[in-house]
C-alpha cells in the first residue's frame, strides 16, 4: 500500500513535470538554424593560413521595415601553447606544432554594427569589416561596409555608419562568434530578423618533390618538358608567316627552320691561311716572308729556321664541325635544336634570348644565346579548394506579450487579476538574457493539473496551487528567448568508416558550445557532457567528458587517445554509421540548465591520413538536430553598456 | 515499479499536456527537430554525383515509414528543358522500418537489399556499407535521377502517424576524375505531426478545416516565407581572391503531391533580391513537380553586373495561395581559376506558416 502511495507520488511528479514543460506559457525548445533569431551563434569557426583555411560570416537582417544593431562577441578559444605562442595547437594544422600539452583559451572581444532593412553583410573573419569614413585611420586592409553613411545611404537613409567587425586576433585561430540583436543603447531587444551562415573555405597548396627532369629554361615551346640532356631543351622557334619574324629571337624568317638552323660551315683555309674562306687550296697558299730570329715575319706566330719554311702549302675543305646560320647566329652547333635564339645585350643585361642575365657587349652578344638547361623538375604545386557551410544556431526572443502566468495576452485587462496584471513581452531588457526555464512562481492546480496557477484562488474550489517554478531573481518574467534544447542529436559516420561512394576514410570533428556565456565577468561556462551512442545494430555505448568554454573533438578522441579502440570507431562498432545523443547535465548546484549548442564537421581523408591526422580531400559542415526542453534556464550575462 | 509509475505518469502527463495545450501549428518544416515527415529535397544519381541518405529513428520504439523516391528527369535529359520537355514525374515507393534509435543509410544508386552475411567493420575492414540491422529492401535509382525523397512515418499497417521521431540527412558526393570525394550535406526537412492526424492518406500540412481536411492541419505548415543569402553572379569569393568564382544551385520542392492520381505540385515562385546597398530586384520562375536551377537564369536579378554587390538576401515565396508551398535547399560551388572546387550546402531559412494548407495524396494501401 505504502508503496503504491508512493508510486502514485511518483505519477503525479512526473505528469506535472511533463505538464510544467508542457504547458509553460510559450516557450518552445526552439534553438533554431532554420528560422531567423535574436540571438545566433556560429559554434565554429576557424582561421589557419597553414592550410589556407579562412572562414566567411554572412549575417543579415531580415526585417522588412527597420535597420538592426547587433552586438557580437567574438570569442577566441584557440588552445595556447604555453611555451611557444608561434606554435599551433590545431590538430590538423600544418603550422610548427606545440611540443608541450596546450591549455585553454577564452577570450572574448565584442563590436557593434547596425544591418539596414533586408540587408545581407559578409566577411572574412581573418579580414573583419569597418565604417571606412567614420573610422578612416584603422586597418586599410580591411574591408568597408557598402553603405558608408557619407557617400552612401539606403533607402530611409539608413546606413551601417558606426559598425566596426573585429577580425580574428591572430592566426591559428579557433572560437565562435555570438551575436545579439539589440537597441540603440545596447539593451537586447525581442526582434527575431537575424539569420546568418559561416562558410569555412580552404585554399590549400601542397607540393610533391621532383620525380624526375624537365627543361628548366629554353625556349617557351620546351620548358616543362622531359629530358635527358641540355640540348633537348632548346627550341628553333617558330616562324610568324604574317609578320615574317620568328617568334623567339625576332629575327627575319620565311619558315620554321630560319628561327634556328644548324648547317655545315662554308669552306675554309685550314692550312696556310687558316680561316679564311676559299674554293680550293691554291686560294690558301701563303708567304709568310723571311725568316728571322727563329719567326716568320709575316706572321711571328710561326717559326722557323729559314725563310722557305714561311712559305705554305694552303689547304681548303669544309670544317668537321656545324654552325647556327639562324636563330643563335655564329654559335657551334649539332642540329636546329642547339640554335633557338641569339642573345642580344644592351650593355647590362640580355634583352633577348636568355633575358635578364648579365653581358656586357651592345647587340648580337653569344653570352645571351638561348641554351636549354635540363634540370630536376621543379615541386608539384597542387592547389585544394574545399567549401563548407553551416547555418548560424539561432535563439529566438519571444516576442509575443504575456500576462505573469505566461498566457498569451494583447492588453493589460486580458491579465487582470493575474499577478501584476500587467501584459507585456518577458523581455526586460536587462544585460541577462534568461534562455528557456520555466515561469516564476508558476505551478499546477493539485487535483485539475491541467491548469496552471499562481496562487491556490487560481484554482477550483478547495484546490491548492503546486509544484511552483522557484521565483529567479535573474528572470523575474521568466523566460525571455526560447530555451536550447535538452538533448543534440547527431547522425554521423563512425571514424575510420569508408565513405561507400567515393572510397575515402571517413572522420567527424564535433564542436560544442555551452549554451550561457558569461560575458560580464569573463567566465567561460563548464557542463559535463553525455554521449550516447547508438549504432547500426541499435547497440548503444556511452562516454562523458567536460566542455569549459568551447571544445573541438575529433569523435573518435573523446574518450581514448587511440582511436582505433574509441566507441566512436567503425572498428568498434562494427557499421558505417551511427546516432549520438548529447545531454549536458544539470547540476541543482549551478541553478542554469547546462545545455550546449553544436555543429559538425565531415573529413574525407587522402591516403596517409591516420584517424588523428586527417589529410582533408573535403570537407562538409553540418548543423545538429535537437530535441526537448528543460525547466533550468541557461544565461547569456552581457557586459555594461 | 516506482520507475514504472513514473513512465505511466509521463505519459499521463503527456496525454493531458496534448489535450489541454493546444498549441498552434508553427512554420515548422525544421531541419532541427524530428519529425513525422522528412523531405530530401535534392537527391542526385550520375556519371559525377551520387547521394548517400542517412534516416534516424529518434525514438525508443519501432518505427515504419512509407518513402517515396520522385524522379524529376526530363523526358529527354539532354535537352533544355520546355514545354515539350517536362519533367516525368515518375515515382516510387518502399517501406522501411527501423529500430529503438537505430540509425541507418544508403547509397541513392545501390539502395539496399538483405545482406545477412555482410561484413561489419573492423580494424582491418572499413568496408562494411550493409553492416546493420537491415531496415527493408531499398531500391536502387538508375543513373540519370534527379529529385527528391520524402519519408513518412506510418503504423503497422501503413497509416500515416504522427509520431515525430524521424530525422535524416542528405550527403551529395563526387565520384568524377578531378572532383572525387568533393562532398556537400543537409538536414533533412522535417514536418512535425499534430494530435488531429486522422490516419488516412491524405495529409494536410497546415491550413484550417476544409472538405479535404475535415480536421483541419495534421502537420505543421509549410513556410510562407523562405529566406537566403548568396554570392552573386560573377562576384568572388574573397577566401579564394580574385580569380575565384561561386556559382548557386537552388533546388525547389513543392509541398503538395498527389502520388494517387500522378499530379505533381506546382507554385510560381515570386524572388525578392536585396543587395548591401538595400536595393531590391524582383524576378519570378515557375516550378513543377520538383526544380533545379542556378540563380544566374533568373534573367539577371542576381548577376554582380545588376546588383553590383557580392552578397544578396533573397527572400522567395508562393506568388498566390492556390499556388502550393515549397521547401528547399541551396549549394554553393566555390571555385579557383575555373579549376575543381568544393561544394557546400546549406539549408534554407524560413519565415511563418502558410495560412492554406498543403495536401500530399498517398496512394491507397493494400
Amino acid at each position: 500500500m505504502l508503496m503504491k502511495s508512493r508510486a502514485m507520488g511518483t505519477v503525479r511528479k512526473a505528469a506535472a513535470i511533463v505538464l510544467a514543460l508542457a504547458c509553460a506559457g510559450v516557450t518552445r525548445a526552439d534553438v533554431s538554424s532554420d528560422q531567423p533569431a535574436a540571438v545566433v551563434l556560429f559554434p565554429k569557426l576557424i582561421v589557419d593560413s597553414s592550410r589556407g583555411i579562412d572562414t566567411l560570416v554572412r549575417l543579415s537582417n531580415t526585417s522588412t521595415q527597420n535597420p538592426l544593431t547587433v552586438h557580437c562577441f567574438l570569442v577566441d578559444a584557440s588552445p595556447l601553447c604555453p611555451n611557444n605562442p608561434t606554435a599551433t595547437c590545431l590538430p590538423d594544422s600544418l603550422a610548427s606544432k606545440c611540443t608541450v600539452p596546450c591549455v585553454d583559451r577564452w577570450n572574448e572581444t565584442d563590436f557593434r554594427l547596425v544591418i539596414t532593412t533586408r540587408q545581407p553583410v559578409g566577411w572574412l573573419i581573418s579580414q573583419g569589416m569597418r565604417d571606412c569614413r567614420s573610422n578612416p585611420a584603422s586597418d586599410p586592409n580591411r574591408p568597408c561596409f557598402q553603405l558608408d553613411g557619407v557617400t552612401r545611404v539606403g533607402p530611409g537613409n539608413q546606413s551601417n555608419a558606426g559598425s566596426n567587425i573585429l577580425p580574428a586576433p591572430h592566426d591559428q585561430f579557433v572560437g565562435y562568434l555570438q551575436c545579439i540583436a539589440v537597441d540603440d543603447s545596447d539593451a537586447p531587444i525581442e526582434r527575431n530578423d537575424l539569420k546568418g551562415e559561416a562558410t569555412i573555405v580552404r585554399n590549400q597548396q601542397t607540393s610533391t618533390p621532383p620525380t624526375g627532369k624537365v627543361c628548366t629554361s629554353g625556349a617557351a615551346t620546351t620548358t616543362g618538358t622531359s629530358c635527358t640532356a641540355d640540348s633537348q631543351c632548346t627550341s628553333t622557334g617558330a616562324c610568324d608567316t604574317s609578320t615574317k619574324v620568328c617568334k623567339l629571337g625576332q629575327h627575319a624568317c620565311t619558315q620554321d627552320s630560319d628561327c634556328g638552323k644548324c648547317v655545315a660551315q662554308e669552306k675554309q683555309c685550314t692550312a696556310g691561311t687558316v680561316g679564311a674562306p676559299c674554293a680550293s687550296d691554291s686560294d690558301c697558299d701563303a708567304d709568310f716572308g723571311v725568316c728571322t730570329a727563329m719567326q716568320c715575319q709575316g706572321n711571328t706566330a710561326k717559326s722557323c729556321t729559314i725563310s722557305t719554311d714561311c712559305k705554305v702549302a694552303g689547304t681548303c675543305e669544309v670544317p668537321s664541325t656545324q654552325v647556327c646560320s639562324s636563330g643563335a647566329v655564329g654559335s657551334a652547333c649539332s642540329g636546329n635544336t642547339m640554335c633557338g635564339v641569339a642573345g642580344q645585350c644592351n650593355g647590362a643585361m640580355c634583352i633577348v634570348g636568355a633575358l635578364g642575365s648579365s653581358c656586357t657587349g651592345s647587340g648580337a652578344d653569344p653570352s645571351c644565346n638561348l641554351v636549354g638547361k635540363c634540370g630536376l623538375t621543379p615541386p608539384t604545386v597542387t592547389t585544394t579548394v574545399d567549401a563548407d557551410g553551416y547555418n548560424g544556431v539561432g535563439l529566438l526572443a519571444i516576442t509575443q506579450k504575456q500576462c505573469a502566468n505566461g498566457n498569451a495576452c494583447s492588453t493589460n485587462a486580458n491579465c487582470a487579476g493575474i499577478g501584476n496584471g500587467v501584459c507585456a513581452v518577458p523581455n526586460n531588457h536587462d544585460g541577462t538574457l534568461c534562455l528557456g526555464g520555466c515561469t516564476p512562481g508558476q505551478g499546477q492546480c493539485k487535483v485539475t493539473r491541467s491548469l496552471s496557477c499562481f496562487k491556490d484562488t487560481d484554482c477550483p474550489t478547495n484546490e491548492t496551487c503546486v509544484d511552483k517554478c522557484p521565483t529567479s531573481s535573474l528572470c523575474p518574467n521568466g523566460p525571455e528567448y526560447d530555451g536550447c534544447a535538452n538533448i543534440l542529436i547527431f547522425d554521423h559516420f563512425l571514424d575510420g568508416a569508408s565513405d561507400p561512394i567515393s572510397g575515402y576514410p571517413v572522420v567527424t570533428d564535433l564542436t560544442l558550445v555551452p549554451c550561457s556565456q558569461d560575458y560580464l565577468r569573463q567566465s567561460p561556462q563548464k557542463v559535463t557532457v553525455q554521449f550516447l551512442v547508438f549504432n547500426e545494430f541499435e547497440q548503444r555505448f556511452s562516454t562523458s567528458t567536460p566542455v569549459t568554454c568551447f571544445k573541438e573533438f575529433r569523435l573518435s578522441n573523446i574518450d581514448t587517445t587511440t582511436n582505433i579502440k574509441s566507441i566512436f570507431s567503425a572498428a568498434v562498432n562494427g557499421t558505417l554509421t551511427a546516432q549520438t545523443r548529447i545531454r549536458g547535465v544539470a547540476l541543482d548546484t549551478s541553478g542554469y540548465g547546462q545545455t550546449l549548442i553544436g555543429v559538425a564537421r565531415e573529413f574525407r581523408c587522402d591516403a596517409g591520413s591516420t584517424l588523428a591526422n586527417c589529410k582533408a580531400v573535403s570537407t562538409s559542415a553540418f548543423n545538429l538536430h535537437s530535441q526537448g526542453r528543460r525547466p533550468q534556464p541557461d544565461f547569456i550575462w552581457l557586459p555594461p553598456s | 515499479m516506482g520507475r514504472h509509475w513514473a513512465v505511466r505518469g509521463a505519459l499521463v502527463g503527456t496525454l493531458l499536456a496534448a489535450v489541454t495545450c493546444i498549441l498552434p501549428a508553427f512554420a515548422d518544416v525544421t531541419t532541427e527537430r524530428p519529425g513525422s515527415i522528412v523531405f530530401y529535397p535534392k537527391v542526385i544519381v550520375s556519371g559525377t554525383r551520387d547521394t548517400l541518405i542517412q534516416l534516424t529513428n529518434t525514438s525508443n520504439s519501432l518505427v515504419h515509414a512509407h518513402c517515396f523516391y520522385v524522379n524529376a528527369q526530363l523526358e529527354f535529359p539532354d535537352q533544355p528543358p520546355s514545354r515539350d520537355n517536362q519533367p516525368i514525374w515518375q515515382e516510387v515507393d518502399f517501406d522501411i522500418w527501423l529500430t529503438k534509435q537505430q540509425p541507418t543509410h544508403w547509397i541513392a544508386s545501390s539502395g539496399r537489399r538483405p545482406a545477412p552475411l555482410a561484413a561489419e567493420c573492423t580494424e582491418t575492414n572499413s568496408q562494411c556499407s550493409d553492416a546493420g540491422l537491415f531496415p527493408g529492401r531499398i531500391p536502387p535509382l538508375a543513373d540519370g535521377f534527379v529529385g527528391e525523397l520524402k519519408c513518412i512515418e506510418a503504423d503497422s499497417s501503413g497509416a500515416p502517424i504522427s509520431g515525430n521521431h524521424l530525422n535524416g540527412e542528405g550527403t551529395l558526393i563526387s565520384t568524377g576524375l578531378f572532383t572525387k570525394g568533393d562532398t556537400s550535406k543537409y538536414s533533412a526537412l522535417a514536418v512535425i505531426g499534430l494530435d488531429t492526424n486522422d490516419a488516412n492518406n491524405t495529409l494536410c500540412l497546415g491550413g484550417g478545416v476544409t472538405t479535404q481536411c475535415p480536421r483541419g492541419a495534421e502537420y505543421n505548415a509549410c513556410p510562407q516565407v523562405t529566406v537566403f543569402d548568396s554570392f552573386s553572379v560573377g562576384s568572388n569569393d574573397p577566401a579564394l581572391g580574385d580569380n575565384s568564382s561561386v556559382s548557386t544551385e537552388l533546388t525547389i520542392m513543392p509541398c503538395t503531391e498527389d502520388f494517387e492520381h500522378q499530379v505533381p505540385g506546382s507554385v510560381v515562385v515570386q524572388f525578392l533580391v536585396t543587395n548591401e546597398f538595400e536595393e531590391t530586384f524582383s524576378a519570378s520562375t515557375t516550378v513543377t513537380c520538383w526544380g533545379n536551377f542556378n540563380v544566374s537564369a533568373l534573367r539577371g536579378v542576381f548577376d554582380y553586373n545588376t546588383t553590383g554587390s557580392r552578397f544578396l538576401q533573397s527572400r522567395m515565396a508562393p506568388a498566390t495561395n492556390n499556388d502550393s508551398g515549397f521547401v528547399g535547399v541551396v549549394e554553393e560551388y566555390h571555385r579557383l581559376n575555373g579549376g575543381p572546387g568544393g561544394h557546400a550546402a546549406f539549408n534554407l531559412h524560413t519565415i511563418g506558416q502558410r495560412t492554406v494548407a498543403d495536401v500530399i495524396t498517398l496512394p491507397e494501401g493494400p
